[in-house]
């Protein structure tokens, strides 16, 4: 695809197999997609399906056994560290529990400023407002910037988390399990703000779930994975509606929708 | 009209103490033989501790009191813990999230299901009922999975076992707290038809703990919703679901039916829980609800609003 944001080509991730000394386990097995400009694509299987590996591997978070990966068209499959570093900009990460992914003795203020210094995209001048900037957008009051992690609430700290994100003004947002955490009444408001910011900037996801209904509702596409294996993509309406493997069908079928 | 089934359980005016913090107050519950009460609640709602008090498996610092505490016509209240001990299994069991915690580890399946089966009485030949019990709860080839230990299977087919165990005590009650909340959706599924199985073979009562309401649904016969340490809202679960009335209750169907429906934008309940030691005044759903009037700052009773229904808001009153 040529227009593609992230295209990944026959991926494949293997880590040693604890059982079989010498064996290998291959967590992702031969995985090709595309995720396009503003695309959210969903990443859905069940634990050990392969989704959060495939996650972190297309963030280089881990090393590929096999395949490419093609950010904007440029394969960063094998860059070292010094040659990924632009490219780390246009790709951040959101992961489930947010108190774990803070420093807890850095405030909130340090966490997002730190990036953007390290990037140098802001002067210390500059930091207040920009961070006030981006704490407006996730819908923080400017006041929570000298807060430690331990003094905000779940969401609160999920909205942290996704501004901290978006500081390097991505292009592409993994997020892992991103509201799975929150509680109830928390989540709607943290899957408003991440569909307002794809249609604001145009922002593309892979958006790892468990979550069906969650999926349906933020996803524009879906890919199914199920043992390291990509079984099936395709537009949300056709996974629902017209799943064609039988696995599929199966996970499909435990959507329960509240009785009218 | 058939007759009421007999109530098997009441609790009047349960409190929970923290130290000094009350974070469960003025729980009400009743139960009925054959009845699934669903219990919804989010994290830090009391629905944890509410049925860990039932059962006195309360953590080391935290301390209930009840007016009633009646289960079969007797006051467990003035039981000592250490008289109330051999009731707990027999009488009263539970499931937990983590069906690991539940298990000894250097111990076999079939090893657990024999203690609990002594428990009950039996002597003697143990293993055809230890195995007809893990078949009844769908684990195949039971015969040798009752050599196996917990380590040896998969978190569903432990969470199977450890139901089955419970199943081999004949407790009158059966409290199940997010009994499929780690499980992955097809394996969470086939957990739930298997207490509605269970609901319908045998003459126990159940409590069914989850923050999910879609869930609670799907099983109960009456739903309680917690907030804050307090039911909020409670009755029959298809009325609840088709016409809730606290805005608390309102906010959760509202979100989760627009979710459902994939609308554009999730309708929200804006703020978060409070923490027990923020619990506000009067109503504590009041600094959240868009429907706050003056009169929402004075404490509210849990009220009755129809047969069998009760809410505590002033809203319609």
């Amino acid at each position: 695809m040529p227009d593609a944001l992230l295209d990944l080509q026959d991926l494949g991730v293997q880590f040693p197999d604890r059982n079989r000394p010498g064996g290998v386990l291959k967590a992702v097995d031969g995985v090709s997609l595309s995720v396009a400009p503003g695309e959210i694509l969903g990443l859905v299987g069940e634990s050990g399906s392969g989704k959060t590996t495939l996650g972190k591997t297309l963030l280089r978070l881990y090393e590929p056994a096999a395949g490419k990966i093609l950010l904007q068209g440029k394969d960063i499959t094998h860059l070292d560290e010094a040659a990924l570093r632009p490219h780390r900009r246009a790709m951040q990460m959101v992961f489930q529990d947010p108190l774990s992914s803070f420093n807890p003795r850095q405030t909130i203020h340090t966490a997002i400023a730190t990036p953007l210094l390290l990037h140098g995209l802001c002067s210390k001048a500059e930091l207040p407002a920009r961070i006030a900037a981006i704490l407006a957008e996730v819908g923080l009051p400017a006041d929570f910037a000298p807060r430690y992690p331990h003094q905000m609430s779940g969401g609160q700290l999920q909205r942290a988390a996704i501004g901290r994100s978006l500081a390097l003004e991505p292009q592409l947002i993994v997020a892992d399990e991103a509201v799975s955490k929150l509680d109830v009444s928390v989540r709607a408001q943290i899957l408003n703000l991440l569909r307002r910011l794809q249609a604001e900037r145009n922002l593309a996801m892979v958006f790892i779930t468990h979550d069906l209904h969650v999926a349906r509702f933020l996803c524009h596409r879906i890919a199914v994975m199920h043992f390291g294996k990509l079984l099936e993509l395709g537009p949300t309406e056709q996974i629902f509606e017209n799943p064609t493997h039988d696995y599929t069908r199966a996970l499909i079928g435990t959507l329960h929708d509240l009785p009218a | 009209m058939s007759p009421m089934p007999k109530r098997l359980l009441e609790v009047r005016n349960l409190r929970i103490h923290a130290g000094p913090l009350e974070v469960v107050r003025e729980v009400d519950l009743e139960l009925r033989q054959g009845e699934t009460l669903g219990i919804i609640g989010e994290s830090g709602s009391g629905k944890t501790i509410t049925s860990l008090a039932l059962l006195r498996l309360l953590p080391e610092g935290l301390r209930a009191e009840a007016d009633a505490l009646v289960w079969r016509d007797r006051d467990l209240t003035s039981l000592s813990d250490r008289d109330f001990r051999p009731w707990r299994g027999r009488e009263m069991a539970m499931v937990f999230q983590d069906p690991v915690g539940s298990f000894n580890p250097a111990k076999s399946i079939g090893w657990h299901l024999r203690t609990a089966l002594e428990r009950r009485g039996l002597r003697g030949a143990w293993k055809p009922e230890a195995e007809q019990l893990l078949d009844s709860v769908g684990i195949p080839n039971p015969a040798a999975v009752l050599d196996r230990y917990p380590h040896q299977l998969s978190g569903g087919m432990l969470q199977r076992a450890l139901i089955a165990m419970v199943v081999a005590l004949e407790p009158g009650l059966i409290v199940a707290d997010e009994p499929t909340t780690n499980l992955d959706n097809i394996v969470e599924q086939q957990i739930l038809s298997l207490f509605r199985d269970l609901r319908k073979r045998l003459s126990a009562a159940f409590v069914f703990i989850t923050h999910d309401i879609g869930i609670a649904g799907q099983i109960s016969d009456r739903i309680a919703v917690m907030y804050a340490g307090e039911i909020v809202e409670q009755g029959p679960a298809a009325e609840m679901l088709a016409a809730p009335r606290h805005p608390y209750t309102r906010g959760l169907i509202a979100t989760a039916r627009a979710l459902a429906a994939r609308a554009d934008q999730l309708a929200e309940i804006p703020g978060h829980l409070p923490g027990p030691g923020q619990r506000p005044s009067g109503c504590v759903f009041r600094p959240r609800c868009a429907q706050a009037r003056p009169g929402c700052e004075a404490p509210q009773p849990l009220r009755d609003i129809a047969p069998g229904r009760q809410m505590r808001c002033l809203l319609d009153a």
